[in-house]
């Protein structure tokens, strides 16, 4: 059942994922555009993935036993009814458009030089994933989270066939047997549910191949990158630039081999709200708002502390969706959370047992470590630095200025936690600055090229050659 | 959120050139800057580095001999310290740096450099060598006010007591020169970094200390070529259209050299993951995995468990032997602290109850009367179900 088993893992989500964003997808859309089918294809498996574990909710809320004919059936009739509303809308898979999109990888529109760089690219992405997988496919469930909370879950769900209850010391002891207990027994049971899921289908618990989903993760996130980026209007050889960029991060890579914990997840699903989110603003669609919804909905249903993040993409999208009163918004949000903060170092009040208070402590120098000395993002914040002082012109005008807000909150997000490490019991997470980091740098790097794009374009306009003089 | 659907005009051949000769000139510019400040002496010093072999070496307090090419330390003395020494006559003034060659040195060991020299002979002198990775890394020694004259006799002094055993290759003291301190530089870059249980909250880049990190010392290098080829740039009067072109292609060179390092890495630790686990089944993947001995006995634990969830308290003195213990008992009810070392109240253990204790102290069993006690509490009646060195499992009577 190993390899088998692992095909109807990833690919019955997969297809319920694809299936389901191409029967919300616009009238006009055409897998043959430029970026689209990898869109859907990276996007698909993020959604197939939430739409999975929110089946395995509602089994489990139904009282019905989870088991891989359980939740297979219910995908596939969910996937049966995704795939009529599609054939409903028209938007049926045409091979040909899928042919075509695939024949854009031959990039014969490029010259021999840029052709020769994205081969050499492509090769040197595959080398990446090939490592990856062998390095995942070989070694049992290692990082500490991994192990203490999530798949612990993960297992009680396999093993029993019901998605038991966790509660915390008190209510495991008063419990007498109904309660399960680990280190995080209140963080979302999505990434767990995935994990019980694979087994399910594996037929057996086996925390080496459970780690694989993490690799499709890797993968998915890389096409929806590129897609993205494509579909903003980057040539291809820039999209994938900017794509390896993102996945060769060294603590992505990190979170890709060392399987089980939720950062890679919430990353992917901030990127693709955000995308969707700047989407819904230019198509107003109820179709794309729900593709929005989901994306967005899914950052609290990951990881507990997704809900910040689920903040973070409020400004930008206001400002996509109002863009005459984008700067107004920005201003406002910006003012909001300075003055939140500045009443939060104030206080001494408590709402739940949770302190109000925070001391701003920045600890400069473990940033300047973290960020530009450790080769934890090689120079990932030394070009969003860079791009930000060169092209910040560009970067707020009106096509820029929602993605540029999107960017800016995550990373005040991550700016915060750094600057006021109490924020970690407002969270409920005590994930590390470099981890909260990793959230928003896919779309830190998508940024970063989109801004470099439109800056090096009127910059290239507004230089006009010297003349040279004979 | 759009961009151009156009590419930046291409650079001309001549904007390409400037910048290769730019990345080039700030890549040397950089180098010697630092060689300015990390060499002590001379950039080329004639003399060759002078080097001890593990036979020359005395053991002078621990146990241990010499096998192969090898100093192998079995045991610290009663005091817990280890010290090796060797005889040596040479300059301090042209050998400014002394490195052991030592591996498995206990994780966090206090370790020393101990010398005398000729100027005050009955002073014995010491500064501290950070460890790293079970290594003894180089020691700079050219600031040291006691570092002067000839140095008679050096020695390295471990003062934590070993828990395997340590192996000494030797001693050099070394010139320093340009060439020795760019390989030490290379060697920290390239040094072999493994998963470890911080690796998903921090990469550091090769070795964990290092005296010039690389991603500082490209972005360094990126900033004073894009900087170097403006200014050239505009001194010779031409264009700055490819300003865009020349920021990309230094940014994306910068890139790919940590890049390069990062897969050089990976692909290590690929070749070390696979040499521990392939071929091997699941069973046998937990038994060579870092808990191999814990997963044994858990497996012994689990054949006298009931077939449905029983409650199980599991103490041990490590945070990760707790968690790892009940992560290896689930679909168990497992409970257990998952930050400090805190066993329940007896009041709280009901009959049928189960208890596993691995490698925890302050815990007795006394057989004859089947009673456990822990922590000094009221002891509590007790079946012993499975046990083996240091682990047990009881089950609450």
């Amino acid at each position: 059942m190993g390899t088998a088993g692992l095909v109807v893992a990833v690919g019955l989500p997969w297809l319920l994922g694809i299936a389901w964003l191409r029967a919300l997808s616009q009238g006009g859309d055409s897998l043959a555009d430029p970026g689209r089918l990898a869109w859907m294809l990276g996007a698909g498996w993020f959604a197939g993935v939430l739409l999975l574990t929110l089946l395995m909710r509602a089994l489990g809320t139904i009282g019905a036993r989870l088991s891989l004919g359980t939740i297979a059936s219910a995908t596939l009739m969910t996937l049966a009814f995704v795939a009529w509303i599609a054939w409903r809308r028209g938007r049926r898979l045409k091979l040909a458009a899928v042919r075509s999109s695939l024949q854009q990888l031959r990039v014969t529109n490029l010259g021999t030089g840029k052709r020769v760089v994205w081969f050499a690219l492509l090769g040197w992405l595959t080398l990446r994933a090939a490592l990856l997988l062998a390095e995942i496919s070989t070694r049992p469930l290692f990082p500490w989270d991994a192990w203490s909370r999530v798949a612990s879950k993960a297992r009680v769900y396999y093993e029993l066939g019901r998605v038991m209850p966790f509660g915390d010391a008190e209510r495991w002891i008063a419990g007498s047997g109904s309660v399960w207990f680990d280190a995080g027994p209140h963080d979302p049971v999505t990434i767990p549910l995935l994990q019980a899921w694979t087994a399910f289908a594996l037929g057996r618990w086996d925390d080496v191949l459970l780690a694989v989903p993490w690799w499709f993760a890797g993968v998915a996130l890389a096409l929806a990158l590129y897609g993205i980026l494509r579909m903003a209007g980057l040539g291809a050889l820039a999209a994938l630039a900017a794509t390896w960029l993102a996945v060769s991060l060294p603590l992505l890579d990190a979170h890709v081999a060392l399987a089980g914990y939720a950062e890679i997840f919430l990353a992917a699903f901030f990127l693709l709200a955000a995308f969707s989110a700047v989407q819904f603003a230019i198509t107003r669609s109820r179709a794309s708002a729900l593709v929005a919804l989901l994306f967005a909905c899914a950052l609290p249903l990951v990881k507990s502390s997704g809900a910040f993040w689920l903040v973070a993409l409020i400004p930008g999208t206001a400002a996509a969706l109002q863009p005459r009163r984008a700067t107004r918004i920005a201003l406002t949000a910006a003012g909001l959370v300075a003055a939140a903060l500045f009443a939060a170092t104030r206080t001494r009040a408590t709402i739940a047992g949770i302190p109000l208070h925070l001391d701003f402590a920045p600890a400069w120098p473990t940033l300047v470590e973290n960020f530009l000395l450790l080769d934890n993002w090689h120079l990932l914040w030394l070009g969003v630095a860079a791009v930000a002082a060169m092209a910040w012109r560009v970067a707020i005008t009106a096509p820029l200025l929602p993605l540029t807000l999107l960017t800016g909150a995550g990373i005040a997000y991550v700016f915060a936690i750094f600057a006021f490490p109490m924020l970690a019991a407002w969270r409920g997470d005590s994930s590390t600055m470099n981890r909260a980091a990793l959230v928003v740098a896919p779309l830190a790097c998508a940024w970063m090229a989109l801004t470099l794009a439109a800056w090096s374009d009127r910059w290239s306009r507004r230089e006009t050659p010297i003349p040279v003089r004979t | 959120m759009s961009a151009s659907e156009n590419p930046p005009a291409p650079a001309p051949r001549e904007d390409g050139r400037r910048l290769a000769i730019s990345l080039a000139i700030a890549f040397l510019a950089v180098g010697l800057a630092y060689f300015a400040i990390a060499v002590p002496g001379t950039w080329f010093p004639s003399r060759s580095p002078l080097a001890w072999s593990a036979s020359q070496l005395s053991l002078v307090r621990g146990t241990g001999s010499v096998v192969g090419d090898e100093l192998v330390v079995t045991g610290s003395a009663p005091d817990g310290s280890v010290l090796v020494s060797i005889e040596t006559d040479f300059r301090t003034d042209q050998y400014p740096a002394v490195a052991w060659a030592a591996i498995d040195l206990p994780e966090g060991a206090s370790a020393r450099l101990l010398w005398r020299n000729d100027v005050a002979p009955t002073r014995l002198n010491s500064v501290a060598i950070a460890v790293e990775s079970g290594r003894p890394l180089p020691v700079a020694l050219e600031g040291s006010a006691a570092w002067i004259g000839r140095a008679k006799g050096i020695a390295l002094l471990v003062a934590t007591r070993l828990d395997r055993p340590l192996r000494i290759r030797g001693v050099v003291a070394k010139p320093m020169g340009m060439v020795e301190v760019a390989r030490d530089r290379a060697s920290e870059w390239l040094a072999f970094e493994p998963w470890t249980g911080e690796s998903v909250n921090k990469i550091v880049g090769g070795a964990d200390l290092q005296d010039l990190p690389l991603p500082a010392l490209v972005a360094a290098i990126v900033i004073i070529a894009v900087a170097l080829w403006y200014a050239w740039t505009r001194a010779v009067r031409r264009s700055l259209r490819a300003l865009p072109f020349a920021a990309v292609a230094a940014f994306i060179a910068g890139w790919f050299v940590l890049d390069a390092r990062y897969m050089f890495n990976l692909s290590r630790q690929v070749a070390d993951t696979s040499a521990r686990y392939r071929g091997l089944d699941l069973r046998e993947k937990h038994l060579a995995a870092e808990d191999g001995a814990l997963f044994g006995f858990i497996e012994n634990a689990r054949a006298v468990l009931p077939a449905t969830p029983a409650r199980i308290f599991v103490g041990a003195d490590a945070h990760y032997f707790r968690g790892r213990a009940a992560y290896h008992l689930y679909p168990h009810n497992v409970f257990y602290d998952p930050v400090r070392d805190a066993m329940p109240r007896p009041e709280v253990l009901r009959p049928g109850d189960y208890m596993l204790i691995y490698q925890r102290h302050g815990t007795q069993y006394d057989v004859a009367t089947k009673r456990l006690r822990w922590d000094g509490n009221a002891p509590v009646s007790a079946a012993l179900e499975a046990s083996d060195t240091g682990a047990s499992l009881f089950r609450i009577e």
